[in-house]
């Protein structure tokens, strides 16, 4: 109890609650710009403690850390794209709503479960102080295997109304993630002898081209974010919001939990925790339409889990200086800095710190909710605003985002290509949130299987946790396959049948190739990738088999089945779909070349001022204005906040200067 | 007029005049790991000081380039990136040794850089649980038990698989762990028992020192407190084999060095080799670096780096192809 008075009387402190202040805004602000996330955001912020106490220290780098995962709703929701990888999730269900015109509703619902899910975090922080060194010490390598097994199972979930697909978007999503060097045995897997690929797909430009491209580009089919659906934005819908969310506070409460507890493993990113959570909301649909298609539930569940991980990734860190997330790695810097040593010390010496961080992460919380909720009307009113207008300037600060992460053409010939595959994943019905799954858990399932096997050999399934986990596991897919399989027969909507049979032939030519490659591996390296490799060939294979006979059936004059609507996350632009998808790539291919040619600012300001006035989407004068806007956000974030090394124009270069 | 020739005289004296060893108005350190890690750490600290040594005390900026273990800043150090001074790389300890150990991950020649200086030391020891029972040479070499690595190029791996094969030793490698931190959890569960990357500074300052036994370290230099702890190349009888050995305990002789990029005049490298002497010698910045990193200050001036670099990588073939087998 003295701790605790302690703890808030230091933290009370003018001085140190305005840094907290300070790091909640510059959260908010990395949150919502797309391409940057809580690392960067953090390294921004740690040179500036060096002259701080430890107490205004972090309470300046966790108000920033801890409220990320809120903000970063705001571009998923109204734009479908996500403000960092922590908010991918929220895009199937809140950019759904958003497009029903209820994106104030499903704002309100955002915030108010970031909010409880941060509270529940801090408060398991706080009741995990006296115990979590014996929690982190009892959990061994097979448990942390289990888990990851665990949390892919929750694909069953996610496998939408053609569970093959989902199946197999799940295994393309694992072999991606096994691009690059392993971890084991240092072979180069996948990696063409370019240096970009060593360390594997970077998963913000995975990510940005996975959901941000391919919805982009149904936003120009749509017009505006909300197409035709009427509504605007008002209190009262994000009341609603909010209402919706305090009467799901069971959900909340448990995602909150296992947003927390998986936080506390290492290797669990708020990636893969913002999927579980979703998998594990989607398994009861509530009263409201089906996930994926604006079920707010599905917005509820990873919203309150990625705020709660904050919490959860401070114990291992804590504790054993062993970080529970790639942003704690960098947290552990700041310790450096502070003098401190995360360890035993930290429990007893430093308690009053410890706890002043759990009531930094519950005041960061309670003021970033709050401050968005404050946002919402303006914010929620984009979605009326044309997508002539919106998608050149959202596409600039999403490829320049891009660009910061490397600095090379490279990222936007990875942006270019994920981009694609999400458009055809988004059209022909292959689930983009299994991909995901398999995808974030990809490495830690590798890893953890090794170290386990390496260790125990075969005897970590003796582990009553282990052992547990997989067969709970297995239970919820074999339940899931028993219901595929009832209602194998039942009509429903089927994407075209030519394209679709063409792309699961593409994807069969890639797998089969990954899978010749795969068995040259060494062992260790080629396990994995052999077996997903070869999990998606015979999925394919099948998948491929279907389309083409559906589409022999079509040709000798068999109906689709009419008036059955869509499924799921599945929601296919239509026959605007190719015109919009090939006009947004193109002017992705523009920009790219701009930017590379006239550097990131007068190529950002030449697209959008060009783009505006060529398309008539905007008056010459309110286009300059608009892309000026454009131009000094961009130089504010990556020139004057941070001193990114941004290469010479090629222009310039060329030029000799 | 006069002013115009003036003006017109001033700019031909700066474009064909002779261009002194350093005048650049801004350095960039550009580090080959992500923000937030020790050389990340290490960069930012030196980035508080070099700029006074410097002539025209130049603004400092730190930049990150990771990948591939900073062979990705390689890369660029060694073609692509200026070389009046304007930048400067902060790249991983052993990459210099990496076309001579593993010639299939790159190969170039790590004596076209420009050698500055390094802050630390390697400071190398192998310890296990001293619940494990292994407290003698004859238990380190004789008993199967199990050793902790990140990937197989790390250091983690190099030294114990260095100890392992140089000494013939039975324990097993267990790879694949995230860092020296997970390694050490991994410990205090019991379900490895150690691992060969201790510092003495991490054996004081946590509660490692209370749980190990500490029973090989590596390298030629005496780390204080832990002299009679056996040295490596003293258990091995053969000649060549300790040759060999020696190669490979070079690669981790210093760590956090910086280097100028490949073609370099040889005057700027000497401006900031001498900046960096004078650096580490200066009470602030020693105070500074107590102060915001765990480094254990332990510099080695860029003359000597070029010189330890040159001997280890020039060893004749033969020792050169034992020390690859060394580290399999």
């Amino acid at each position: 109890m003295d701790i605790i008075v302690a703890a808030l009387a230091e933290l009370g402190d003018p001085f140190r609650l305005l840094m907290l202040v300070t790091g909640v805004g510059v959260g908010l602000v990395v949150g919502v710009v797309p391409g940057i996330g809580g690392i960067f955001g953090l390294a921004l912020l740690v040179p500036l403690t060096y002259h701080l106490d430890p107490y205004a220290a972090f309470a300046l780098l966790l108000g920033m850390s801890s409220v990320i995962n809120t903000s970063d709703t705001i571009p998923a929701v109204l734009l479908g794209v996500p403000g960092t990888v922590g908010a991918v999730a929220t895009v199937v269900d809140g950019h759904a709503m958003a497009k029903q015109g209820q994106a104030a509703r499903a704002f309100g619902a955002a915030y108010t479960s970031s909010m409880i899910g941060g509270l529940v975090g801090a408060l398991l922080l706080a009741l995990a102080i006296p115990v979590m060194r014996p929690l982190v010490l009892y959990l061994k390598t097979p448990d942390s295997f289990a888990i990851s097994v665990f949390g892919l199972s929750a694909v069953a979930m996610l496998a939408g109304s053609q569970p093959l697909k989902g199946l197999a978007a799940a295994m393309l999503g694992l072999l991606l993630a096994f691009v690059g060097i392993d971890a084991n045995a240092g072979v180069h897997r996948w990696t063409f002898g370019d240096v970009h690929l060593w360390g594997g797909l970077p998963i913000v430009i995975v990510f940005l081209g996975l959901f941000g491209l391919p919805e982009l580009a149904s936003l120009i089919a749509r017009g505006s974010i909300q197409g035709s659906a009427p509504a605007a934005p008002s209190y009262a819908q994000m009341l609603r919001g909010a209402r919706d969310a305090l009467r799901e506070w069971r959900l909340i409460v448990r995602c909150g939990w296992l947003g927390t507890m998986l936080g506390a493993i290492p290797g669990v990113g708020v990636a893969a925790i913002d999927w579980i959570a979703y998998g594990h909301a989607a398994r009861h649909q509530g009263t409201g339409p089906r996930f994926g298609r604006g079920n707010v539930r599905g917005v509820i569940a990873p919203e309150s889990a990625n705020n709660a991980k904050e919490g959860g990734s401070l114990i291992p860190t804590i504790a054993f200086g062993v970080p529970g997330s790639a942003t704690m790695t960098i947290l552990l810097g700041a310790f450096t800095v502070q003098g401190l040593v995360p360890g035993p010390d930290m429990l007893g010496k430093h308690a009053s710190l410890t706890v002043s961080m759990v009531f930094t992460i519950a005041f960061a919380n309670v003021l970033g909710a709050g401050v968005c909720l404050f946002l919402t009307r303006p914010l929620a009113r984009l979605a009326g605003v044309p997508a002539a207008l919106l998608v050149p300037m959202v596409l600039t600060f999403m490829m320049v985002g891009c660009y910061q992460d490397s600095m090379s053409v490279f990222d936007f010939f990875l942006l270019g290509g994920v981009g694609f595959l999400g458009m055809a994943m988004k059209e022909l019905n292959w689930p983009r949130s299994a991909f995901s799954l398999g995808f974030v858990l990809g490495p830690m399932l590798e890893q953890t299987f090794f170290l386990a096997y390496q260790i125990h050999g075969w005897g970590w399934l003796a582990h009553p946790v282990a052992l547990g986990l997989v067969l709970l596991a297995a239970i919820v897919l074999g339940r899931r396959a028993r219901s595929w399989y009832r209602t194998r027969n039942d009509a429903r909507a089927l994407p075209a049948a030519l394209p679709d049979f063409l792309f699961a032939a593409f994807l069969s030519a890639l797998a089969l190739a990954a899978l010749v490659t795969a068995l040259r591996f060494p062992f260790e390296a080629g396990l994995f990738p052999a077996v997903s490799a070869g999990l998606l060939a015979a999925l394919l294979v099948v998948i491929a088999a279907q389309g083409l006979a559906r589409w022999r059936r079509e040709r000798a004059g068999a109906r689709p089945a009419a008036d059955v609507e869509p499924e799921g996350e599945w929601s296919p632009t239509g026959p605007a779909a190719l015109p919009a998808n090939a006009r947004l790539l193109a002017m992705a291919a523009l920009l790219a070349l701009l930017l590379v040619l006239l550097g990131h600012l007068a190529g950002g300001f030449a697209f959008v001022a060009g783009w505006l006035t060529a398309t008539r989407a905007a008056p010459f004068g309110k286009a300059m204005a608009y892309a000026g806007g454009v131009t000094l956000f961009v130089y504010a974030v990556f020139d004057l906040v941070i001193a990114s090394p941004w290469p010479a124009p090629l222009l310039l270069r060329l030029a000799g200067l | 007029m006069r002013g115009i020739l003036f003006l017109l005289a001033g700019i031909l004296c700066a474009m064909g005049g002779p261009a002194s060893a350093f005048d650049a108005r801004t350095v960039a350190i550009k580090v080959g790991y992500g923000a937030g890690g020790s050389y990340d750490g290490a960069a930012r600290l030196v980035s508080r000081h070099i700029g006074r040594f410097l002539p025209g005390n130049p603004e400092i900026i730190v930049q990150n380039i990771p990948g591939g273990g900073s062979m990705k800043l390689m890369q660029l150090l060694l073609g692509a990136e200026p070389t009046d001074g304007s930048v400067i790389g902060a790249v991983g300890a052993s990459i210099a040794y990496v076309p001579t150990l593993d010639p299939a991950t790159a190969s170039f020649d790590p004596l076209e850089l420009g050698w500055i200086g390094s802050l630390g030391q390697g400071e190398n020891m192998c310890v296990v649980n001293r619940a494990a029972n292994l407290g003698t040479a004859a238990a380190f070499t004789g008993e199967d038990f199990l050793i902790g690595a990140s990937g197989k190029s790390s250091l983690t791996y190099v030294l114990a698989a260095l100890a392992r094969n140089a000494l013939g030793a039975k324990f097993r490698i267990v790879t694949g762990f995230d860092g020296v931190a997970d390694i050490d959890l991994a410990m205090q569960r019991g379900e490895i028992a150690g691992h060969c990357v201790a510092s003495s500074g991490d054996l004081r300052t946590t509660d490692l020192g209370e749980r190990v036994d500490v029973l090989l370290r590596f390298g030629s230099a005496t780390i204080a407190g832990y002299e009679d702890v056996p040295r490596l190349r003293d258990l091995i009888g053969d000649a060549a084999l300790r040759n060999a050995a020696g190669v490979v305990e070079a690669s981790a002789e210093y760590d956090f060095p910086y280097v100028l990029p490949a073609g370099t005049p040889e005057e700027t490298v000497e401006v900031f080799r001498r900046a960096f002497d004078a650096m580490v010698a200066s009470p602030e910045f020693i105070a500074d670096a107590a102060r915001i990193s765990d480094i254990v200050l332990r510099p080695t001036s860029g003359d000597e780096l070029e010189a330890i670099i040159e001997k280890n990588t020039g060893m004749d073939a033969g020792v050169l192809e034992t020390a690859r087998t060394l580290v399999r």
